[in-house]
């Protein structure tokens, strides 16, 4: 917590300067950013539950490989996701910058916690609705475009908009335990 | 005692704690206005207030309380009931008198306060108004005040008497034995009795028929005092009885424990008041100090002990009693401590992990001693977790009625066994897999009432829900009388799906068990009740997450009965932590038959997959290979040999660690797939572990041999 | 050696007075909270028993039977508390053996005076 709120403060500082241009836009939305593979993306913060250090995860077996375990967090246990392999990039080596983003997801019909392990998180921006636009659908969404469905220009610098409930979706997590058994079995 | 104030301000302390007293009894009489010994009590209280006030020349005080006083000698001698007017009265008379008391220290008497006491002394006067007319029955209703107590013990209402007993030394030649006495003595009520071995003199000098022994008994019970004379009527002449009363029924009584251990050796005449002050006076226990004292042999002190311990477990008790109504306590409370006392049991498992590291004997020692304390406590939030399954049941009547109607069948819903009880997590855990069961069975299990004619049933089917215990589990059952499973089409379809094949060799139980495959499907047109059958293997899986397993049983046409047997209680496991790779997976304790070095054990079958297990050939699983575990293999692998209903299978890991108890958590909908695994654990260094899904390992370990 | 008195009274107050008076008088006090604590505390080399009536456990009446049906010092004078009310106890408490009474509340000479009639029969 106390590294996101240190970015806080410089996102904060580098955001003075538009404050005066932004403050008519009442409706803004507050949106954490974070790095995947180079590519920076956000995620409303609404969804984000807490923002911790990568590490106390125990591995559990027979699982998709993006699946890197769960850990425990208060005494709850929080099932934890690779972006990176998620979105079908090679795992990275955890660094100091490596986080884990807690969010709340929809799975199913239940709203379960996700934590989801990235290279770095930068802080919170305030993006208003003006500056999203919808993303053009690609020919090939299978990996990692999947969950980003808008686009966000802000100060200059493109981020991909994350929607948190396409990040695990019921029919992903099901086919991949179908074929991990089939993998088993064959 | 000598160095409190004057007597003036001992009388104002005293007085105090007499109104207290009054004011317990008055409560005491408002339940029950024929206590005796709260009468009594009251009496005595304003009789010492008013006795000892006019020591002090306390006028007003003095003057008001006698007439209270009076009103309660009247109720005592039997010629004033106790009613609530009176006890309102007595208690504002109460606060009066403990203003009329403040007003002797402040010295300022004001008008109100006489005002207020005219008042009060009217009203009282007004209970005293036939006073003269009452004397000429007095004559006949005299009783000294000892026949008048002793009717009190003959009454309603359990007293404890102590009995000091010293049969007469040649009591076994009379033919009176103790013995027999003692247990006439227990046949009242209960008893504790404490035998007296010190007048046994030296082997040598012992009359083999003399009778050395004497008795302290404390017996409690509803019979009279005359009823516990009674016994020792054929020995009266000889032995040496005293009997007292030492608890008497007033609850009020009990509040404060017992008598100190000093005072109940006086009340025996085993020992000096003197000496007990002397003893008292020193720092150490008292028991120990008039021991080495000589006043008294350990013996004594001991039944002393020993008495002390007896009147406060039946006041306990009584209290227990009287106390025993239920309170309605919030779900989510008790949730909240079940879960605590969950954390608890966890977090000491830490602790006793961190004591046997450090190998620190007394912090070793001290974990252990919590440890039984946890148990209790555990035990008990457990208990007080458990609720019917009537509250489980009673639910899926609605459910049955409406999908009846909606599928045009005729289901009478039968529920038994309601009382039993289960842990409410359980019964959570239970409410979606039993729903998908009581729809599987009303939509393929029951017939329309068109074709149960047909087959000559009545067209009402039956659906019956029940429970039962069954050693420390629960089952449950689902019971319709419908048109069982088709077996040989199952088995088709298991073949089609190549999960089995086309020999013989597999039970029927086996086939059916693959309804809970996942994805496995009979039915070839879903319906929109029970869908594709896709449930039943999220069934399987749910009642597996806690810790249980569902059988099936079928008969073509007579009906199918899924049994769910599931543990008491899913609060707390006791497992077995082992090591596989660099992680811990904890086995619960209740499955495993015994753990080897597996070094010792001889290898056999086709390509090694089987174990001799004391004679018996039982397949095993690598949980190394099994769980893709990297890394080299511990040079001492261990084999825990578990079974479930009778099936033994052997597992090999790495290690094995300690015993550890633990609240099992859920991995949640991600990993709800997972082969193997049934929960999560957290260990004392707040890491997660997994928790073994013994059930899953044993079939799949089993099925692979088949193949 | 001073000559030794008991009181057997449930009230503190009460014995806290009683017990100034008969110190200042130079008189040893033995002090018992109700009858059957005057029984175990009664002892030959008392001179002179003073007890309430109304006590809990064993009252007075009771408490001078069970002295003068007992073994030690049975004959010791026994002056029987009473208070104005309690007039018809006079009888029972004579009956059962009491060498007197005295009402409450008393002043200091009553007191003492009572107690040395009783001590000292021969003196009158």
């Amino acid at each position: 917590m106390s590294t996101v709120s240190q970015h806080d403060s410089s996102v904060g500082a580098s955001l003075g300067a538009t404050a005066a241009a932004q403050a008519e836009a009442a409706d803004t939305e507050k949106y954490l950013v974070f790095s995947v593979a180079q590519e920076k993306y956000a995620v409303e913060v609404v969804r984000v539950e807490e923002v911790i250090e990568a590490y106390g995860i125990t591995p559990v077996p027979r699982t998709p490989s993006y699946l890197l375990g769960i850990i425990n967090l208060r005494g709850r246990i929080v099932p934890v996701l690779c972006v990176r392999r998620r979105f079908g990039f090679e795992a990275a080596v955890t660094s100091s910058d490596t986080r884990l983003v807690v969010l709340q997801v929809h799975l199913g019909e239940e709203m379960v916690s996700l934590g989801a392990v990235l290279d770095a998180v930068h802080g919170v921006v305030d993006i208003s609705p003006s500056e999203i636009e919808k993303r053009p659908t690609l020919g090939n969404d299978e990996n990692q475009h999947i969950a980003v469905t808008s686009i966000a220009k802000h100060e200059n610098e493109l981020l991909l908009v994350l929607n948190a409930d396409l990040l695990l979706t019921k029919e992903y997590l099901d086919n991949s335990y179908e074929h991990l058994r089939q993998r088993v079995v064959g | 005692m000598n160095e409190l104030g004057s007597p003036l301000d001992t009388f104002r302390e005293e007085a105090r704690e007499l109104l207290e007293q009054l004011e317990q009894h008055l409560m005491q009489l408002e339940e029950d206005p024929t206590d005796h010994d709260s009468i009594d009590g009251a009496f005595r209280a304003l009789h010492t207030i008013k006795g000892s006030g006019n020591m002090f020349d306390l006028d007003d005080l003095v003057g008001f309380t006698h007439i209270v006083e009076a009103v309660f000698v009247r109720v005592r001698d039997g010629k004033l009931p106790v009613s609530k007017d009176l006890i309102d009265l007595s208690l504002q008379a109460r606060d009066h008198i403990s203003s009329l008391l403040n007003e002797t220290e402040t010295g300022a008497a004001d008008n109100e306060t006489d005002e207020r006491s005219q008042l009060l002394s009217k009203a009282f006067e007004a209970y005293l108004g036939d006073e003269a007319q009452s004397v000429s029955g007095e004559v006949f209703e005299t009783h000294d005040s000892a026949t008048a107590n002793h009717s009190q013990h003959e009454s309603e209402g359990e007293f404890t008497y102590r009995i000091e007993f010293t049969p007469a030394s040649d009591s076994f030649l009379t033919g009176a034995n103790p013995l027999l006495i003692l247990n006439e003595l227990a046949e009242l009520g209960s008893i504790l009795k404490i035998g007296y071995c010190e007048a046994i003199p030296d082997l040598k000098e012992i009359e083999p028929e003399h009778c050395y022994l004497r008795w302290v008994i404390l017996l409690t019970t509803d019979q009279g005092e005359n009823a516990v004379r009674d016994v020792f009527i054929f020995v009266e002449g000889s032995a040496e009885i005293k009997i007292d009363v030492i608890a008497e029924a007033d609850p009020l009584m009990g509040e404060s424990g017992y008598k100190r251990l000093g005072e109940i050796l006086v009340d025996r005449g085993e020992i000096d008041p003197k000496d007990l002050e002397a003893a008292v006076s020193s720092k150490s226990y008292i028991g120990e100090v008039l021991v080495k004292k000589g006043f008294v042999s350990e013996e004594q002190i001991n039944s002393a002990l020993q008495e002390q311990n007896y009147v406060r477990d039946i006041r306990e008790n009584r209290r227990t009693v009287e106390t025993s109504t239920t309170i309605k306590v919030k779900v989510e409370k008790l949730d909240e401590l079940v879960n605590l006392v969950g954390e608890f049991v966890t977090m000491h498992a830490g602790i006793a992990m961190v004591a046997e590291r450090k190998n620190d004997q007394d912090f070793r020692a001290a974990a252990e001693q919590m440890e039984g304390l946890i148990r209790q406590v555990r035990d008990l939030s457990i208990e007080l977790h458990m609720v019917p399954v009537e509250i489980l049941f009673s639910g899926y009547r609605r459910l049955v009625r409406d999908l009846s109607e909606d599928l045009s069948k005729q289901v009478q819903l039968k529920l038994e066994g309601t009382e039993t009880e289960l842990d409410k997590n359980v019964i959570d855990s239970l409410k979606d897999p039993l729903l998908h069961i009581i729809r599987n069975s009303i939509d393929h299990g029951i017939e329309s009432p068109e074709l149960r004619k047909k087959k000559g049933k009545s067209p009402t089917g039956t659906l019956r829900l029940s429970a039962y215990y069954s050693g420390a589990s629960v089952v449950i059952q689902v019971v319709d009388d419908g048109a069982g499973m088709d077996v040989e089409r199952i088995r088709q379809k298991g073949i089609e799906r190549g999960v089995i094949d086309t020999s013989d060799r597999y039970s029927e139980q086996d086939i059916l068990q693959l309804i809970f495959a996942p994805g496995f499907s009979t039915n070839e047109q879903a319906t929109s009740v029970s869908g594709r059958g896709v449930g039943m293997d999220v069934v399987r899986r749910n009642i597996e997450a806690i810790g249980g397993s569902i059988r099936i049983e079928t008969a073509k046409d007579v009906g199918t009965t899924l049994s769910i047997r599931i543990p008491l209680t899913l609060a707390i496991v006791d497992g077995l932590l082992s090591r596989i790779g660099d992680s811990l997976y904890l086995i619960n304790l209740s499955y495993i038959v015994e753990c080897l070095d597996l070094q010792d054990v001889r290898k056999g079958g086709n390509g090694g997959d089987m174990i001799d297990f004391r004679g018996e050939i039982v397949p095993f699983l690598d949980l190394r290979s099994y769980f893709g575990v990297e890394g080299d293999r511990s040079e001492h692998p261990q084999l825990v040999v578990v079974a479930i209903e009778e099936k033994k299978i052997g597992l090999v890991v790495d290690d094995l660690l300690d015993k550890y108890q633990s609240v099992i958590k859920s991995l949640g909908k991600v990993y709800e797939q997972v082969e193997g695994i049934s929960g999560a654990i957290i260990l004392g260094d707040g890491k997660p572990a997994l928790m073994l899904d013994i059930d899953r390992l044993v079939k799949v370990t089993r099925d692979e041999v088949k193949k | 050696m001073a000559d030794k008195i008991l009181i057997v009274d449930d009230s503190v107050s009460m014995r806290q007075m009683t017990n100034m008076i008969l110190s200042g008088a130079g008189y040893e006090v033995v002090q018992a909270v109700d009858g059957k604590d005057g029984v175990a505390k009664m002892s030959a080399d008392i001179k002179v028993v003073i007890t309430d009536y109304n006590m809990p456990n064993m009252n007075g009446i009771e408490f001078i039977r069970a002295v003068r049906s007992g073994t030690v010092n049975k004959s010791v004078p026994i002056l029987m508390v009473t208070t104005e009310s309690e007039d018809s106890k006079k009888q029972e408490g004579k009956n059962a053996g009491a060498t007197g009474w005295i009402t409450k509340p008393f002043d200091k000479d009553t007191l003492l005076q009572t107690i040395h009639k009783v001590a000292n029969p021969l003196a009158f």
